[in-house]
């Protein structure tokens, strides 16, 4: 009994098991593009998932970090853009909600909400190029108002160009329309919008006349709620709308309707036990305060 | 078309080519050899043309191997062994009968006295049978260590031995 004789053997079984090539070859040729992609390629399984996934994450941050270190400074304005946000914090701020995280991308000087050296405001040019779609690492986030009225709308090119370097809120910017505009409807329209979050608790911010300012506090990870966040000074920061959610988010719209001078945006957050019967007597601390100045 | 020939197809041909090649020369083997290492007939076109297709997805890889044939057959054994042992558990659970044995698988198992091994036996005494290939290349076929193929290959000529004298004793 020898190898030739097995091999002889088996080819016989499988000859009777299966005598047709034809159909077998186009049943396995079936089976093998079933689980390949329309472009030919196979598709990637869950490690081939993992790692594209780590690799579009590493091909951002790339970019995120590209962005950040080539923002221009305060003091070098790019040629052609239109000055659109004023937004600016003031140094000496608490720390602890404004250092980054470890490995997270630290904002070049002069990026983010300009420190609002006591001299003068700073105005944040708009840089062209990819620069301007860059997310922020950090800090609040501006971006130009809506357009009102049934006028031209911007187009995404505007729009683009009109938004800072570092104030990349998509969801807050105005939709494309087919109408097509020339001039940047920003420009006719002076003000901004502040949008701040947790994470901006401890900074001061120095909008203008006019400015709107969302604060947006997402749900905490224990069972606490934010409060509604309120102003301390409704002459100078005014509450235009509010809402606590279920979820224990909250969201409200400040305006600063004309007054100058500072008022605190606070809020905070409340154990679930103080909406319980009998409630608790929780603490009566600040969790998030941003200090608005209004110039 | 022997596989040599189609190995050398994929070098100077396209790769469907020299695919189709290697599965016109071992397609009907590489049947025979799962349907020898389970006795499962369903399980035999099934697990060899689900080796072919993960075959035919690598290869860019596989086809550059000298023995092409042999790492489907290597595929086919393991995908028709777990197949296997799936079904087994099934059948126990449910109580049904066993899957009926083909006359050939049958014979070929009396002519090569494979009846009362188990199928990773079977499929290492099949491919440390089928041309000869040494231990160490049938653990690697059967992506288990060489120690593993050894007790196989152990087991059954001890299982060999207790049929034989078996069959003397009667």
């Amino acid at each position: 009994m020898t190898g030739r004789d097995l091999d002889r053997d088996l080819a016989a079984i499988g000859r009777r098991l299966s005598p047709r090539l034809g159909p077998a070859h186009d049943a396995v040729v079936d089976r093998a593009t079933a689980s390949v992609g329309s472009d030919g390629r196979p598709r990637p399984g869950r490690l081939g998932g993992a790692i594209l996934t780590l690799a579009v994450t590493a091909a951002f941050g790339t970019l995120l970090a590209v962005g950040v270190a080539t923002r221009p400074g305060p003091g070098t304005p790019a040629a052609g853009g239109p000055s659109v946000a004023r937004a600016t914090t003031t140094p000496g701020a608490p720390a602890s909600t404004d250092t980054p995280a470890a490995g997270e991308a630290k904002p070049a000087p002069g990026s983010g909400p300009v420190p609002t050296a006591p001299a003068a405001t700073a105005v944040a040019p708009t840089p062209p190029g990819p620069a301007a779609t860059a997310a922020p690492p950090g800090g609040p986030v501006l971006t130009p108002p809506a357009p009102a009225g049934p006028g031209p709308q911007p187009t995404a090119a505007a729009t683009a160009a009109a938004t800072p370097t570092w104030a990349p809120m998509p969801e807050h910017t105005p939709a494309p329309s087919p109408a097509t505009s020339t001039a940047p409807r920003i420009a006719a329209s002076p003000t901004a919008r502040v949008v701040l979050t947790e994470r901006d608790s401890g900074r001061t911010i120095t909008v203008h006349r006019g400015d709107v300012v969302e604060v947006d506090l997402s749900s905490p990870q224990d069972t606490s709620h934010w409060t509604v966040p309120s102003s301390t000074d409704e002459t100078v920061v005014e509450h235009s709308s509010g809402t606590a959610n279920g979820d224990g988010s909250a969201r409200a719209v400040f305006t600063a309707p004309g007054k100058g001078g500072r008022a605190d945006i606070q809020a905070s957050r409340v154990p679930a036990c103080a909406t319980a019967t009998p409630p608790c007597l929780p603490p009566q601390r600040v969790d998030f305060r941003v200090t608005i100045v209004v110039a | 078309m022997s596989i040599s020939a189609a190995v050398a197809g994929f070098s100077t041909g396209t790769a469907e080519a020299a695919f189709e090649a290697v599965f016109t020369d071992s397609y009907h083997r590489v049947v025979g050899l799962v349907a020898a290492v389970t006795g499962d007939q369903g399980l035999a076109e099934d697990a060899a043309q689900e080796a072919f297709a993960r075959a035919y997805q690598r290869w860019s890889r596989v086809g550059r191997l000298d023995r092409p044939d042999l790492w489907v057959a290597r595929v086919a054994s393991r995908v028709a062994i777990d197949q296997w042992r799936r079904r087994r558990r099934e059948t126990a659970l449910d109580g049904a009968d066993r899957v009926s044995i083909p006359d050939d698988v049958q014979r070929l198992w009396v002519r090569w006295q494979l009846e009362r091994l188990s199928p990773m036996q079977r499929a290492s005494i099949l491919l440390h049978c089928w041309e000869g290939r040494p231990v160490a290349e049938v653990a690697s076929l059967l992506g288990r260590s060489q120690a593993t193929v050894r007790t196989h290959l152990l087991m059954g000529r001890r299982r060999f031995r207790g049929f034989v004298h078996e069959e003397e004793s009667r």
